[in-house]
C-alpha cells in the first residue's frame, strides 16, 4: 500500500515533473540559444548606440514640460496639454475596446465553461434525467469545445496584427484601433473567465438548484458570484493591458500616447518621449491602484 | 391522522457498484419530526436526498404528498422544491453576497431571473422585512446587511436556516446540521430547528450523528445501517438489543451513550 501510495504521488500533483521532460527543456532552450546564434557580446552597443543611449537615458531625470525644437508652429498647443489629450484618448481607446471584449468574453467563457452543462451529467448518475438535461449533457461539451476553438482563435492573432488588417479595410479610424484591441482581448477574457468559472466553489449553487431555483438563476447567483471577484480583478488588469496596446497603436498613427512617442523619438526630442512615458506610467499606476481598491472591496 | 408527507415504497438507490439505499420503505406524516440516526455510510443522506429529488432511486417508488417524484415535469420538480427547505451540514451559503441577498435567495424556487435579479439588487421592503423577522427569529436580526463571509460558523449557521425559513416550505430537511459544531451550541441549533417546526407546524427530517440529542428532540427515530432501515420507532424504544442491533455493538456490555 505504502509503495503503491509513493508511485501515485510521483506521477502527479503540480510540482512533479518527470527528469526526462526535464532533460528536454532545457535543451530546447539551449537548441534555441544556439540556432539563434545569440551572443553575450551582441549585448554591448557600438560606440554611436553607446552615445544614443546616454543621451536618452539622460534625460530621463529631466523630461520636457515644454516644446523642444526650434520652429513650432503659432497656435501648436502646449505639451502638457498634448500629453494630456493623448492620454484621454488613449484611456478612450482602451474602454471602448473593454466594453465589447468583456461582454463576449463573458458570453463566451460562458459557453466554454462546463458550469451550464456538468450538473445534468453528474446527476445522469443518480438524479433525475429530464429531456432538457438530457440535451445539455448532449450538446454541451461540444459547445464549450467550439467556445473553446473559438476564444484561442480570436487571441492567436496578436493586436497588433489585427490593427494591420483592419487599418487594411478600414483605414485610420476609431473603430479599427478599437475592434483590433477588443478581439484578442475576448479571447483571451473568456478562456479566463470560463477556467474562473469553471473553479468557482459549486456548493451554493447546489443548494440554490435544491430549493427549485431555475438554471439560469442558479448560474446567476449561486456561481458567477463566486467567480466574480476574480473575474473583476483580471478584467481590471486586461484594461491595465489595453492601455498599452493603445498607447502602442498610436505607432500606426492613432492619436494615443504612442503616436506623439514616436514622432518625437523621431525628431530626437528625448524629453518629451521621457514626458509621455512618465504619463503612460502614470495611467498604469492608476488603474494598478485602483484595481486594488476594487478587489479589496469584493475579496476582504 | 395527518396527511402523508412522504411515502418511500421499496426504494433501491446504488452508486456504481455500492448499494446506499437497500429496498427502503417509510411514510413521514405531515407535521412529524423524524431523526434519521445510524452509523457513518448508512444511507441517512441518501435518504434525506431522495426526498427532494436531488437522488434518483434505482427501484421502488418516492411520493411527495400525492406526487410520484419521477413522473414530476422540470417545473413541478423545482416547484415541489420551493416547498422543500433543505439545510445542509456545509451550509452552501455564497458567502460574498450580504445575508439579506443569501436569505432573499430563499424565494428562488418561485421566482424566474427578472424575480431573482429585484430581490438581488431592489428587493421589496415587505421582503426585506420578512428576512428581517426570520432573522430575528434565529437571533440574528442585526446582522441583515452583513457580508455572509464576515459572521462566525454560528451565524451563518442560522442564516441558512433564515433561507430555508424564507422559502415558506412545508417541509425542512437537515443534513447532519450540526455534526461540525461544538456540542453546546449543536444542542442550541437542533432546539431551534425544533421549536420552529412545531411553531409552524412544519414536517422536520434531521439526519443526526448525536443519537443524545436525537431522543431529546424527536419522538420518532429512524434507524439505518448498511442502507436498510433497522429500527424506526419512539425514542425510548431504542434501548438494549435494538440499539446494539443498530450499531452492530457486540451484545456483552456497550450500552446506549450517544455520540
Amino acid at each position: 500500500m505504502g509503495a503503491e501510495h509513493a508511485v501515485t504521488v510521483r506521477g502527479r500533483g503540480p510540482l512533479a515533473i518527470r527528469p526526462a521532460v526535464a532533460l528536454v527543456l532545457v535543451l530546447a532552450g539551449a537548441w534555441s540559444v544556439w540556432a539563434l546564434e545569440l551572443a553575450p557580446s551582441a549585448l554591448w552597443p557600438g560606440r554611436e548606440g553607446l552615445v544614443l543611449a546616454g543621451e536618452f537615458f539622460g534625460r530621463a531625470l529631466s523630461p520636457s514640460l515644454t516644446r523642444e525644437g526650434v520652429d513650432i508652429p503659432a497656435g501648436t498647443p502646449p505639451l502638457l496639454l498634448t500629453a494630456l489629450r493623448a492620454a484621454a484618448l488613449t484611456v478612450a481607446f482602451a474602454a471602448a475596446a473593454m466594453l465589447p471584449s468583456v461582454i463576449g468574453g463573458l458570453l463566451l467563457g460562458l459557453g466554454a465553461s462546463s458550469a451550464w452543462w456538468s450538473a445534468d451529467r453528474d446527476r445522469g448518475r443518480s438524479g433525475r434525467v429530464t429531456w432538457t438535461s438530457r440535451v445539455r449533457v448532449a450538446v454541451g461539451p461540444a459547445v464549450s469545445a467550439c467556445c473553446r476553438l473559438l476564444a484561442a482563435a480570436l487571441r492567436s492573432v496578436h493586436e497588433l496584427l489585427w490593427a494591420v488588417l483592419f487599418l487594411a479595410a478600414l483605414g485610420i479610424t476609431p473603430l479599427a484601433a478599437v475592434a483590433a484591441i477588443a478581439l484578442p482581448y475576448a479571447g483571451t477574457l473568456a478562456k479566463v473567465f470560463g477556467e474562473m468559472i469553471d473553479e468557482a466553489p459549486r456548493p451554493a449553487a447546489g443548494a440554490l438548484r435544491e430549493l427549485g431555483a431555475a438554471p439560469v438563476v442558479v448560474l446567476a447567483f449561486g456561481l458567477l458570484p463566486r467567480a466574480l471577484p476574480d473575474m473583476t480583478a483580471y478584467a481590471l488588469y486586461r484594461f491595465e493591458c489595453g492601455l498599452r496596446s493603445a498607447a502602442v497603436l498610436g505607432f500606426f498613427g492613432f492619436p494615443t500616447l504612442g503616436y506623439y512617442i514616436a514622432a518625437s523619438f523621431e525628431n530626437l526630442y528625448y524629453g518629451e518621449v521621457w514626458t509621455y512615458l512618465y504619463v503612460l506610467l502614470a495611467l498604469v499606476a492608476a488603474v494598478d491602484w485602483w484595481s486594488g481598491r476594487v478587489r479589496e472591496r469584493l475579496v476582504a | 391522522m395527518a396527511p402523508i408527507a412522504f411515502t418511500l415504497a421499496g426504494v433501491t438507490v446504488r452508486f456504481g457498484d455500492r448499494v446506499a439505499l437497500d429496498a427502503v420503505s417509510l411514510d413521514v406524516r405531515a407535521g412529524e419530526r423524524v431523526a434519521l440516526v445510524g452509523p457513518s455510510g448508512s444511507g441517512k443522506t441518501t435518504l434525506l436526498r431522495l426526498l427532494n429529488g436531488s437522488v434518483r432511486p434505482v427501484s421502488g417508488t418516492v411520493r411527495a404528498g400525492d406526487d410520484d417524484l419521477a413522473s414530476l415535469s422540470p417545473a413541478g420538480l423545482r416547484a415541489l422544491r420551493a416547498d422543500i427547505g433543505v439545510v445542509h451540514q456545509d451550509l452552501r451559503l455564497v458567502p460574498n453576497l450580504r445575508v439579506s441577498q443569501n436569505v432573499l435567495a430563499g424565494g428562488f424556487g418561485r421566482q424566474g431571473l427578472a424575480g431573482a435579479m429585484r430581490a438581488m439588487w431592489r428587493p421589496r421592503r415587505g421582503d426585506l422585512e420578512r428576512a428581517h423577522a426570520l432573522l430575528a427569529r434565529v437571533g440574528i436580526a442585526d446582522r441583515l446587511f452583513e457580508r455572509v463571509d464576515r459572521l462566525s460558523g454560528g451565524q451563518q449557521q442560522r442564516v441558512a436556516v433564515a433561507r430555508a425559513l424564507y422559502q415558506d416550505p412545508g417541509v425542512l430537511l437537515a443534513d447532519e446540521p450540526v455534526s461540525a459544531v461544538d456540542p453546546a451550541r449543536a444542542r442550541d441549533t437542533v432546539a431551534l430547528l425544533t421549536d420552529i417546526c412545531i411553531e409552524r407546524g412544519l414536517t422536520l427530517v434531521m439526519s443526526l450523528h448525536n443519537l443524545d440529542l436525537a431522543r431529546e428532540f424527536f419522538p420518532r427515530l429512524v434507524g439505518l445501517r448498511d442502507g436498510a432501515i433497522r429500527f424506526d420507532g419512539a425514542p425510548s424504544r431504542l434501548e438494549g438489543s435494538a440499539y446494539r442491533e443498530l450499531y452492530r455493538l457486540p451484545h456483552a456490555g456497550g450500552g446506549p451513550d450517544g455520540g
